[in-house]
């Protein structure tokens, strides 16, 4: 059982709606302190556990409880009632900027936007070329520039290439990633997916429901600030979905579930000899076994694949069903193998995934599953993957003159 | 182990106030950029910044020499020393005490969006006025050395003074910028609070015009902070030349020098200072959690 990164106990949130915007002194002294106002709910009794390393989404309308659940979480208010844990550092990305002076040049906002995030001068100086190349060559050029003068573009790009560098472990984004261009969203979401592979903590809110599919391994569907939905992305979101489609919120809560449930029970990797091992050479066959189950009617729109992820997060070698077997995960218990001809990875440990994705809509499904290190045995190298090399003296042309009539005792 | 942190309904006010000292200190760093943000917008817009500073004292000083002076005939001697011991004083807390009180308001967007101690932002308002006040002091330094006045080791004192204004105006600023959260009349009352206030505090005019003449007025000066702390100044810098009141006039006789300040009033202000500090900072802690739906 892993640590809960945020817990949840039986929030509750309401704001005043005041009959006029603000209370003022004269009211107060008339009516004695109290003022008119109505009272909204907003969070209605909202329990949640969020595991360390889990990305979540959140789905609802406008106005259901999101970000309202968000600011509760980042700390920025406290529950009326009920209580709020968080666990590791927090970055939260609610609306990218906000403490940008714009009189202020870029690489002077770099600073003071990352102070404000919680970040020390010297972390900043230390991560400065990396926060600027993140941000773009658009941006190193304008660094000490006024960021009045910048695009809105350049403007959301310095902003999260700061948000990001805070190194979090838990990461908090309200729809900041449906913002700029398309080439800066996909930069925002290779590097969302990055902290998600590292294993932070993630909570997104989102209207876009593919990103919610991609890069969550859980959603929850908040509507009235009631959780009525909380399981697999793909599931949830199509109760969601359809809510907004019928105006039937209690019936498509309610729906029976929809697609098959996997689950991956056990992993294990064999030797070339078929005996287990909990480390593997490099350059030598490994197969990986494992166990899965799925609980509803056999599904053809899936396609089952083995990921080997480094600690970097980065998935350096994958294999997936389409190569050689039909796709698709038949009903009940199944035993399934994937036979590494040749592990070409460097040394070190890696992490192994089963990926189960929608051959439809390209979403993942992400199957629970144990866990699974592997140390990779080999020659050190620098690079990703293990090299077998051989270099030739090099041959010098005319007019040139070889390194060697330069060593004493060469001439 | 992990950093963890616990949002609840209810806490008690030590803890809440605990937390938020503890918010501070871990924002040093924050504190600072922000209190030289404040310093290089005053001075970056205009090439002699620093000049406009100290321009707006002296020409006060002039304009109101001009008039004590000359249409009121007071005979003070070295009246320009006088009221800049008092004047810089005063601009320092009554500059920045509006700009401290509106700070939480006018930051809305960023409070309502970012986590971290906002008592930093009326905080560095102060202290970047704090800053301002203290270059300005060299403009009465100046004018000491023109008039070739008598400074002692009364001169000892100013740290402590300066220090305790600092934190008078701190205390009041953080206490009124959360009450302007949920009042908004507090920024308004307060513009108007402080103009009959720096009348009501012996900076223009000596303060011997008053006590010789009404009992009402004296009274103010008894229970007003400001007039124990520019007392305090303008003995540290000016002294107490000896005056005699004749017929509604007052003279001065004989020469004179700085002196320590008055036990009474220093010390008055010292305590008050600090008890307005932990007060106002208290009450801030409590009122910012609200912040963020409020504002």
């Amino acid at each position: 059982m892993t640590e809960a990164a945020i817990e949840l106990v039986d929030v509750r949130k309401s704001f005043k709606i005041y009959q006029k915007r603000h209370t003022t002194l004269k009211e107060v002294v008339m009516r004695g302190g109290r003022s008119s106002y109505e009272v909204l709910p907003v969070l209605d009794d909202v329990s949640l556990t969020i595991p360390k390393g889990q990305s979540l989404g959140i789905v609802g309308r406008n106005g259901a409880g999101k970000s309202t659940m968000l600011k509760v979480i980042s700390g920025l208010m406290p529950p009326d009632e009920g209580r709020v844990t968080v666990r590791g550092r927090v970055s939260s990305m609610l609306e990218l900027g906000a403490g940008f002076q714009t009189e202020y040049t870029g690489a002077e906002n770099i600073y003071l936007y990352g102070a404000l995030m919680g970040l020390s001068r010297d972390y900043l100086r230390s991560r400065f070329d990396d926060i600027v190349e993140f941000a773009g060559d658009q941006v190193s050029r304008h660094l000490d520039n006024a960021v009045k003068t910048y695009s809105s573009g350049m403007y959301m790009r310095l902003a999260f290439a700061v948000a990001v560098h805070v190194d979090p472990e838990v990461l908090i984004v309200d729809e900041v990633l449906s913002v700029g261009d398309e080439a800066f969203q996909k930069k925002c979401l290779e590097r969302t997916a990055e902290l998600r592979a590292a294993g932070k903590t993630i909570v997104l809110v989102s209207h876009d429901a593919g990103a919610v599919k991609r890069f969550c391994d859980r959603a929850v569907w908040i509507e009235g600030g009631k959780v009525r939905a909380d399981g697999r992305p793909d599931d949830v979101l199509w109760r969601y979905q359809s809510s907004m489609a019928s105006g039937d919120v209690e019936a498509a809560a309610r729906a029976p579930e929809r697609r098959p449930a996997v689950e991956i029970e056990e992993i294990h990797v064999e030797d070339g000899n078929g005996r287990a091992q909990e480390t593997v050479r490099s350059r030598e066959p490994a197969t990986v076994r494992f166990t899965m189950t799925t609980t509803a009617e056999a599904t053809v729109n899936v396609t089952v694949g083995v990921r080997w992820i480094n600690a970097d997060g980065v998935v350096v070698m994958a294999a997936s069903q389409h190569r050689g077997m039909e796709a698709g995960i038949g009903r009940g218990r199944s035993t399934w193998a994937c036979a590494f001809a040749d592990v070409a990875l460097a040394p070190g440990t890696y992490r192994l995934e089963i990926a189960v994705h929608d051959t439809v809509d390209g979403s993942a499904i992400n199957p629970p599953h144990p866990q699974l290190k592997i140390n990779v045995l080999g020659e050190p190298s620098e690079g990703l993957v293990p090299v077998q090399a051989t270099w030739t003296e090099p041959s010098y042309g005319v007019g040139a003159r070889a390194l060697t009539s330069h060593r004493p005792g060469a001439g | 182990m992990a950093e963890m942190v616990t949002w609840e309904s209810r806490e008690r006010l030590t803890a809440v106030t605990v937390r938020a000292i503890r918010d501070v200190i871990r924002h040093l760093g924050l504190f600072w950029l922000l209190t030289v943000k404040d310093l290089k917008i005053k001075y970056k817009a205009s090439a002699i910044g620093l000049f406009w500073s100290l321009l707006n004292p002296l020409l006060l000083v002039i304009v109101y020499t001009a008039i004590f002076g000359t249409i009121f005939h007071s005979q003070k001697p070295e009246y320009p020393v006088f009221i800049l011991s008092g004047l810089l004083a005063w601009n320092f807390f009554g500059t920045t005490l509006p700009a401290a009180t509106v700070s939480i308001v006018s930051n809305a967007n960023l409070i309502r969006k970012t986590r971290f101690p906002t008592s930093l932002l009326p905080m560095s308002v102060v202290l970047s006025g704090f800053i301002n006040f203290v270059i300005s002091l060299a403009l009465l330094f100046g004018l000491v050395v023109f008039y070739r006045h008598p400074l002692g080791w009364s001169l000892l004192a100013l740290p402590v003074l300066l220090v305790a204004q600092l934190a008078f105006t701190a205390g009041l600023s953080l206490l009124l910028s959360s009450l302007n959260v949920f009042f908004r009349d507090v920024e308004h009352f307060l513009a108007i609070l402080l103009t009959v206030w720096f009348f009501a505090t012996p900076i223009i005019y000596p303060r011997e015009l008053i006590q010789g003449k009404s009992a009402f007025g004296a009274l103010i000066l008894d229970i007003n902070p400001m007039a124990w702390l520019v007392s305090c100044y303008q003995q540290v810098f000016y002294g107490i030349p000896q005056s005699v009141v004749r017929g509604g006039a007052v003279a001065y006789t004989g020469s004179f020098q700085s002196t320590w300040p008055d036990a009474l009033p220093f010390w008055g202000f010292v305590l008050l200072s600090l008890a307005l500090l932990a007060g106002g900072f208290t009450v801030f802690a409590k009122l910012s959690r609200r912040f963020v739906e409020e504002v």
